[in-house]
């Protein structure tokens, strides 16, 4: 696990892509945005959409997966007097540009846009811009997030 | 169902609250957030909750309270959600909104939008979640 010192600004990681399938958009929806046009064909053909699509929350929280996913492939799990990544204050800018339908596969992507030391000892605040893509290459979901990260102890 | 037309210039509510269970917390997170302080029971300091679980939490309530009472055809995004303090097992939330802002579509004589801001607070009156958003509904004139 890199460092806050060390990471540079401009770094993109290819998440790797996800396909929402049908039963997994109703299940997250009936818990956490049971919208009827994300439970329902029938009530979603009055949608925007004119059919069933997953909820905003559910491709941003599959993204959160993949960013975890992705972290441990590359660097491992946490160690023991190594570097650590903290909380996270919130995300901010989220599009819902594109439905994604059933069947639709999304691919994602990371990017760290910006990094700052902040006045917490020994965090340093990374931004990254994170984007998920549809088969089209159009933007279906975009947001921005930021994360405390452990700095190098001098 | 109320349309657009129907809705306030601006009002505030307060709707439905929600015990937070440990088994719901490290469910969502072995799910969307596998990080040891929101999987591990053990974890120093007390497991916490993900941030994205907060947030599904405050949609749900918000959806359960006030979405699911309106002609609303979703959000375009959200402006910004701040994770104010930690949630953890058998913390009580309760769930607020407010909306304002109310305005036509631009584009679509069928919709309007309007913002909303919405968050949960704590068994100790703390915010753990503040979001602000865009939400989009339907206009009853267009014949519904």
């Amino acid at each position: 696990m890199p460092w806050f010192d060390e990471l540079v600004v401009g770094e993109r990681w290819d998440l790797g892509a996800h396909v929402f399938e049908r039963e997994e958009i109703l299940r997250f929806a009936r818990v956490f945005d049971p919208q009827p046009f994300h439970l329902d064909e029938e009530a979603a053909k009055a949608s925007l959409f004119g059919r069933l699509s997953a909820s905003g929350w559910h491709t941003a929280a599959v993204c959160m997966r993949l960013i975890v996913e992705t972290s441990v492939r590359l660097y491992g799990p946490p160690a023991a007097g190594g570097a650590r990544i903290g909380v996270s204050p919130g995300f901010s800018d989220m599009r819902w540009t594109k439905p994604v339908l059933v069947g639709d596969e999304i691919a994602y992507s990371s990017e760290i846009v910006a990094k700052r030391e902040t006045s917490r000892p020994g965090w340093g605040l990374v931004s990254h811009r994170n984007v998920g893509v549809n088969a089209r290459g159009e933007t279906a979901i975009s947001f921005g997030s930021s994360v405390f990260w452990s700095r190098r102890r001098a | 169902m109320l349309f657009y037309e129907d809705l306030p210039g601006e009002s505030t509510m307060e709707f439905g609250s929600h015990d937070v269970t440990r088994d719901e917390l490290i469910a969502f997170a072995r799910e969307f957030d596998p990080q040891p302080m929101h999987v591990d029971p053990e974890w120093p300091g007390g497991l916490i909750a993900s941030g994205w679980f907060t947030t599904g939490l405050l949609m749900r309530l918000t959806v359960e309270g006030f979405v699911n009472g309106i002609a609303s055809m979703g959000s375009p995004g959200v402006e910004r959600c701040d994770w104010l303090a930690p949630v953890k097992p058998g913390d009580v939330l309760r769930a607020h909104a407010r909306i304002a802002g109310k305005r036509p579509s631009k584009s679509r004589p069928d919709i309007g939008l309007f913002g909303m801001e919405n968050g949960l607070t704590n068994q100790r009156g703390t915010p753990v979640i503040a979001m602000r958003g865009t939400m989009i509904v339907r206009r009853r004139g267009d014949g519904a």
